[in-house]
């Protein structure tokens, strides 16, 4: 799949305590919206002469991109006119949203557009981690758009930042997700100069994925399904002998991110990070930079005697840097973490497929 | 927290795609007549599954279940039953026609959307205008 991501904006309307972004009052301009569309379709039009069958898709990134929600309207509108008359699976969209701006107009234009909407909660940590500008909660208002998200979107992505201070909110946080009629949550620990974890501090996280693991296995049974997606990553990865790194880790490889001034990132991570541009829209993609960062992108020494090496995101360069400041290292914390993650997902997936569940079995073997 | 490698890792007990695939045909083995997104093909005598495997997984009822998966019309031909059949089903509360990765916040989530290319066109695009 070619992935084309559009920073609609710098600002945002919340305050997150561990957010690292610089909330700049600078927008994408629709003209550059509209030529980085141009450029994408073109680039998709020469894989479809190449013979490679296309899937695409856009996402819409900020801050807070429903800031820029009458301009996403456009050009979800411009991009189905330009790119979905190609020969291709159908277009696709995605937008990543804390979900303060939303209302059931909009629902209703991302229903009939095929935009993916995830919705970032934070559980019962909501109030105290992810507040307005005014030092407000938010928790309120995102849990009635949390209900509203769900009528139109059943299959809603929630995605939770975890938050050190708030580990030991995170069992009861799934549970309260679960109740809501959530289906499908993502979560990773909050990383940077903002957060600090502690051995103790992940001592706590750590039981509570314990019980977040044992959630996995009883809201699995059966019929029913509840997707902890980082469990559900490792173990599909492994029924399929994948290897964690995806395709889409290689820089200006399966996707480009457009911040708003028009320069190319290979990553959200490093929109507007010294050092870090491949490309512009009037230049294209720039071939020599991008091998210039996967030269550093190297596999941590460490790590290469690792037999867990296969199935850890110990390559992922945005995450690498967020969490060392270097392509080529890893964390204390990173590392924990993929064990973790990897061992408790095993032992889910030993019980659920040894006990036959048939939905279970359903999504992590069908191809 | 440290950062160490792990040594001596004991293999997962349940199966790959490649342990399911491999597993010998009987003569009560079900075949799909049509192309679908499954690629197994599924024995239904309990057996097990592979050398690495720890445990014996019979590849019962969950497994034929994966031959459920049909965004389209599907003809089913049950090995020993003469009866064809075809199927169409959707998983409740799952929106099941084709999977792909989709990258959403640095996490690959399988996504799963329906097709429907009538909605996909939106007609002309029209200039946009600012709002003042």
């Amino acid at each position: 799949m070619q992935r084309l991501t559009l920073v609609m904006t710098h600002q945002c309307n919340l305050d997150c305590r561990y957010c690292l972004q610089k909330h700049e009052n600078v927008s994408m301009p629709v003209e550059v919206a509209e030529h980085a569309i141009e450029n994408f379709r073109c680039a998709l039009m020469a894989e479809g002469e190449a013979g490679f069958p296309i899937s695409a898709q856009i996402s819409f990134y900020g801050g807070e991109p429903l800031l820029e929600r009458k301009k996403i309207e456009y050009l979800v509108t411009y991009a189905n006119d330009r790119i979905g008359g190609l020969p291709c699976s159908p277009l696709s969209y995605e937008i990543t949203t804390n979900g303060l701006l939303m209302d059931q107009d909009f629902l209703d234009f991302a229903k009939k557009n095929h935009i993916i909407l995830a919705l970032s909660h934070d559980g019962l940590a909501q109030d105290p981690v992810r507040k307005d500008r005014g030092g407000k909660g938010t928790s309120e208002i995102v849990d009635e758009k949390l209900e509203m998200l769900l009528r139109t979107f059943p299959d809603t992505i929630v995605m939770m930042t975890i938050h050190p201070d708030h580990a030991d909110l995170v069992a009861e946080s799934i549970a309260f997700f679960h109740e809501k009629g959530v289906r499908s949550v993502s979560l990773v620990p909050a990383h940077g100069e903002r957060v600090s974890w502690t051995d103790e501090k992940f001592a706590v996280f750590s039981k509570q994925m314990e019980k977040v693991k044992v959630h996995y296995e009883q809201w699995n049974q059966g019929d029913q399904y509840f997707r902890v997606i980082p469990f559900d990553n490792k173990i599909r990865n492994y029924i399929r002998q994948k290897s964690a790194d995806s395709p889409s880790c290689h820089f200006g490889c399966h996707k480009i991110i457009v911040d708003t001034d028009g320069k190319y990132y290979p990553c959200t991570h490093f929109v507007g990070r010294d050092g870090f541009s491949i490309g512009s829209l009037e230049a294209d993609v720039d071939d020599e930079k991008v091998a210039s960062l996967e030269s550093l992108r190297v596999e941590p020494e460490l790590c290469r005697e690792c037999e867990l090496r296969d199935r850890c995101h110990h390559t992922c360069a945005c995450a690498n840097h967020g969490h060392t400041g270097s392509l080529g290292s890893v964390s204390a914390l990173q590392c924990e973490y993929e064990k973790l993650i990897i061992r408790l997902a095993d032992e889910a997936a030993a019980n659920l497929i040894r006990e036959e569940n048939p939905r279970f079995v359903e999504r992590m073997y069908r191809n | 927290m440290k950062q160490e490698p792990v040594k001596h890792v004991t293999r997962p007990s349940y199966p790959t795609l490649d342990q399911v695939k491999k597993y010998p045909q009987t003569s009560t083995l079900t075949k799909v007549a049509a192309v679908t997104a499954v690629t197994a093909t599924i024995a239904m005598a309990a057996t097990a599954c592979g050398d690495s495997v720890e445990h014996n997984y019979s590849f019962g009822e969950a497994f034929k279940g994966l031959l459920r998966e049909v965004p389209k019309a599907t003809t089913v031909e049950l090995a020993g039953d003469t009866t064809t059949e075809t199927t169409e089903e959707v998983l409740m509360g799952e929106m099941i026609i084709e999977t792909d990765e989709t990258c959403i916040n640095g996490d690959m989530v399988v996504y799963t959307e329906p097709v429907d290319t009538g909605l996909i066109l939106d007609g002309e695009a029209r200039p946009y205008v600012e709002e003042d």
